[in-house]
């Protein structure tokens, strides 16, 4: 009796062993890296638009998540390739939303956050509706581009309307950011940096790039005329 | 001006040992490196003790980039001593001046800056930091070559290490100070370096490593340091 007793024992050991075991090597097949940027991000040293901006920040742009399966390859023992694939997640929805409240509040002279109806009405509240939304992201790795960097492209597009309803622009916005090296640095900390990077590049690009758009300009100098209170930008 | 430093080995007394200190003297000679700094001044210049200065990596290549390490690196050294020269750090400075000094829109030429201090509020806030020179610091520090192999293996007596590793290391950085006042390019340095590391491994792998970034580092920051403290003439 006491034999079947250890034998159990030692068979639910056994088990329990094999079952760790499963859950390693399947956590090893879906392995996530999962980088949040920190969201801090200076304030822009620029004189306000006198614009009364309304934003509207769609839920997909504030909780937006890059993810893509990344297949790695290896050599075994018996010094064979073997593949084995991961997944990468960027989750950068809070940060850039973060960072593009920071250069509204520095770049208009009032910003009002509004809901998705606020787009099909008509209000004198706001001299600009703007949303942002991401078009498409990229990531490259040193191990694919073989240049010694980790990179991020992020295609940004601004759909900006006036107040009374006009659409004014599509204005579409690649940012870009890279790490200064791939050495000393684990895979997150690179992406993290180089995704903090990309999301500098788009304050500054938006703040440079806003009164150059054709369409924008023409509209700041025919409807508001603040042609002239634009920063003059290089 | 060509500097040559290399990595001292610490003694070892024990007897049986002998031959591998040896062996690691012998190594530690090969790594060394070579520095050479270039200076070039443009016109005379004077720093004032009130004032500061910024040192900043150019980040606009697409191939390499300016490492933060030798920027933040060149900035101690030149604070450190008796601190006559008030350095503001890289990311302090692109913060309170954002988004005008970021990869995409920092100035390339000194006609390009001052265009961007007819602007109030950059002009302002230039002056209440005090900065009086920008360092710019172009260039990165990269692997030209690298050879040999080191073997590991871990078995129920131990583990350890065989083989022979050596790989080299290049760095090329270009200097440029402007005077904000101005603004101009007053003065420009060129700071080149290379060394070989080694690594043997005789059960332990020991790393003589050339300190290549450490050296342009200290060449760089030393030159700045004497063209700010010396009189100019």
């Amino acid at each position: 009796m006491k034999l079947w007793s250890n034998r159990g024992q030692s068979n639910k050991n056994s088990l329990l062993l094999g079952f760790l075991c499963a859950c390693l090597l399947l956590a090893g097949c879906a392995s996530n890296v999962v980088v949040t940027p920190p969201e801090t991000f200076p304030q822009p040293l620029i004189k306000p638009l006198p614009l009364r901006l309304g934003v509207y920040f769609p839920e997909s742009f504030e909780t937006y998540v890059y993810e893509r399966p990344v297949k790695q390859t290896r050599k075994n023992k018996k010094n064979k390739k073997k593949k084995k694939k991961s997944k990468l997640k960027i989750d950068i929805g809070a940060a850039q939303t973060q960072m593009l409240r920071t250069v509204f509040d520095g770049m208009f002279t009032s910003v009002t956050e509004v809901s998705a109806d606020a787009l099909t009405q008509s209000s004198d509240q706001y001299d600009l509706l703007l949303v942002p939304e991401v078009l498409d992201f990229q990531f490259a790795s040193p191990r694919v581009t073989k240049v010694n960097v980790y990179e991020i492209w992020i295609k940004y597009q601004f759909t900006l309307q006036a107040g009374d309803g006009a659409a004014i622009a599509n204005w579409v916005l690649p940012v870009y950011g890279k790490t200064p090296t791939k050495f000393l640095k684990s895979k997150d900390a690179a992406v993290n940096l180089a995704t903090r990077v990309a999301l500098r590049d788009c304050g500054a690009a938006f703040i440079t790039g806003f009164a150059r758009v054709p369409e924008i300009r023409n509209w700041l100098v025919k409807d508001l005329a603040a042609r002239n209170s634009l920063q003059p930008t290089r | 001006m060509t500097m040559r430093s290399c990595v001292l080995s610490s003694s070892i007394n024990k007897p049986c040992v002998y031959p591998l200190a040896v062996a690691l003297l012998l190594a530690n000679l090969g790594a060394c490196t070579s520095t050479t700094i270039d200076e070039f001044r443009k016109q005379e210049f004077e720093f004032s003790n009130e004032k500061s200065i910024v040192i900043i990596g150019r980040r606009h290549a697409s191939d390499y980039e300016t490492e933060p390490w030798i920027i933040s690196c060149i900035g101690k050294r030149i604070a450190a001593g008796n601190g006559d020269i008030n350095v503001i750090g890289e990311l302090d400075f692109m913060n309170q001046l954002y988004p005008w000094f970021e990869p995409r829109t920092a100035p390339m030429q000194p006609r390009r800056l001052k265009r961007l201090l007819q602007q109030d509020v950059i002009a302002a806030k230039v002056e209440e930091l005090g900065v009086q020179y920008i360092v710019w610091v172009d260039g990165s520090t990269q692997r030209t070559d690298s050879a040999g192999s080191i073997s590991c293996a871990v078995g129920p007596g131990g583990a350890g290490c065989l083989g022979f590793g050596t790989w080299d290391d290049d760095s090329a950085y270009a200097v440029s100070i402007w005077d904000i006042e101005q603004p101009a390019s007053v003065a420009e340095i060129s700071a080149n370096a290379e060394g070989t590391s080694f690594m043997p491994a005789l059960i332990i792998p020991v790393p003589l490593i050339a300190r290549v970034k450490t050296s342009v580092c200290n060449g760089i920051a030393d030159q700045i340091k004497a063209m700010f403290s010396a009189p100019t003439g």
